[in-house]
């Protein structure tokens, strides 16, 4: 039986709809929140995400909603 | 959590800056404090959370440096507190609730619909008299005892359906119709005699043997159509008589003398433009109209307007208000010109030969000349119509020429 590395590792998990929803789970804090970018940041990773008008709708213990218009995703 | 479910619990808006609003965020997410409707706002963040969590904040504050500030508080809790001195106000909103409740449990108003022959008035007066007085409960109703209480009482009533929408009883009739002839199987042995004087015109016999003939003049009680049917046999003797129920269709010309008068003076109301209103309060059986002292009026109208309060279009309260209104007018004597006097006949007759024609009656001719004289307008005259005249009579039958017959 095969184990995603979300499981083992604690991979941060990114799920895009189209360009104006997104969903993170796994991550471990907020760095940067504005109307243009959201900075998060994983166990192994960094996620920026770009866009216009970016709002989180919400931030819960297990995951967060951002809603936007997502233009570019980055990963460091 | 649904928002209702979040209301009821109370959330607050809470505005965090200082240094590293974002650490301050990601403490939140360790603690698992749920947030929403996150937005950057000046050099910090504006989010909302549960009430219950506000006291995690203070040790999440103190650790990473920030500042917090409640922005805005919504839900039940504060509602209940805001308004926590207006006891009375919450009484009264539940008392209302309960009043509003009860009442629901009884009937105030009964509603009838779809009458032709009796009145909305006769069928609900029966109703209130004997079967559902206003302010019974609504579970002691029996609406198919109803119906068919309704049914026994008035003969006239072919459907009647019985219904409780809100606190309003709904009855809706139809009756039999106007004309239609309840068909008896056992039509009694009949001749067709005519109803009055009169020429026929037209005549179908559909049983029977036909006595009268088209062309022929006939008067009151003459036998149009006999019951009795003889079979006579090659030697044109009677061989056999039969008695049936006589039928068929018999129009003749008849004359209808039409009289008609009226006084050429008559009495004009003119209004002065003075009126008095009074207000009628009732509740359940309790009236109390509520006036100024009458003022002296010697001639007036009183013109009621009755409103029962309900809330929607069928949950009618027990509360209704009249409101009557007398207005004073002077009765002022006028005359009719000769024209005016003429129309005004002419109208009359009119509407007397609307009503004939309702009745199956057809005009003809119109000999009805209208004279206005010694301050009367006189309508005389003949109308010659065509009319339906004959009805059943009972035919006896002879007894003892058939005994001869058959000897």
């Amino acid at each position: 039986m095969q184990v995603t590395s979300d499981v083992t590792e604690g991979a941060l998990i990114l799920r895009v709809h189209g360009t104006k929803e997104a969903w993170l789970e796994n991550f471990q804090s907020l760095q940067e929140y504005t109307d243009e970018i959201i900075r998060v940041t994983g166990k192994q990773v960094e996620i920026r995400i770009y866009g216009t008008a970016m709002r989180i709708e919400y931030y819960g213990s297990a995951d967060m909603k951002i809603v936007g218009l997502i233009q570019k995703i980055e990963y460091l | 959590m649904g928002k209702l479910q979040t209301w009821l619990k109370g959330y607050i808006e809470i505005y965090v800056h200082g240094n590293h609003p974002e650490r301050f965020l990601s403490l939140l997410h360790n603690k698992q404090i749920h947030i929403w409707d996150m937005k950057p706002s000046e050099d910090g963040y504006l989010f909302k959370m549960e009430r219950k969590h506000f006291r995690d904040l203070d040790a999440i504050r103190k650790k990473t440096g920030s500042q917090i500030e409640v922005r805005n508080k919504y839900g039940l809790p504060f509602w209940l507190f805001r308004y926590r001195k207006r006891k009375f106000f919450a009484l009264g909103l539940i008392l209302a609730g309960a009043l509003v409740y009860v009442c629901s449990l009884f009937i105030w108003d009964i509603n009838v619909d779809g009458t032709y022959f009796y009145t909305d008035e006769q069928i609900q007066m029966r109703i209130e008299d004997e079967y559902v007085t206003l302010g019974q409960r609504k579970s002691q109703i029996d609406c198919n005892w109803l119906e068919e209480q309704l049914r026994q009482d008035f003969p006239e009533i072919s459907w009647v359906s019985c219904e409780i929408i809100g606190t309003q009883l709904n009855v809706e009739i139809k009756e039999t119709l106007e004309g239609t002839e309840i068909v008896n199987e056992d039509t009694p042995i009949q001749d067709i005699v005519a109803a009055k004087d009169g020429v026929i015109v037209e005549m179908i016999t559909r049983s029977g043997t036909p006595v009268a003939k088209v062309g022929q003049t006939v008067s009151k009680g003459d036998i149009l159509i006999s019951g009795v049917i003889h079979i006579y046999d090659d030697f044109d003797e009677v061989l056999e008589t039969d008695y049936v129920a006589a039928d068929g269709d018999v129009i003749a010309e008849t004359v209808y003398t039409y009289e008609d008068s009226f006084e050429l003076q008559y009495y004009e109301k003119e209004y002065t433009g003075v009126h008095q209103t009074a207000i009628t309060v009732e509740v359940v059986n309790w009236v109390q109209e509520i006036h100024l002292p009458w003022k002296d009026f010697t001639n007036f109208d009183v013109v009621e307007e009755n409103h029962k309060l309900r809330l929607g279009h069928t949950y009618y309260l027990p509360f209704s208000f009249t409101v009557s209104e007398r207005r004073e007018y002077i009765p002022v004597m006028v005359t009719y010109s000769e024209e005016e006097a003429k129309a005004r006949a002419e109208e009359r007759l009119q509407r007397y030969i609307d009503n004939l024609s309702e009745k199956e009656v057809e005009i003809m001719e119109n000999h009805v000349t209208i004279e206005c004289r010694d301050g009367i307008c006189h309508a005389a005259g003949n109308l010659v119509v065509w009319e339906r005249i004959g009805y059943g009579r009972e035919l006896i039958i002879p007894s003892e020429p058939q005994e001869e017959t058959t000897e």
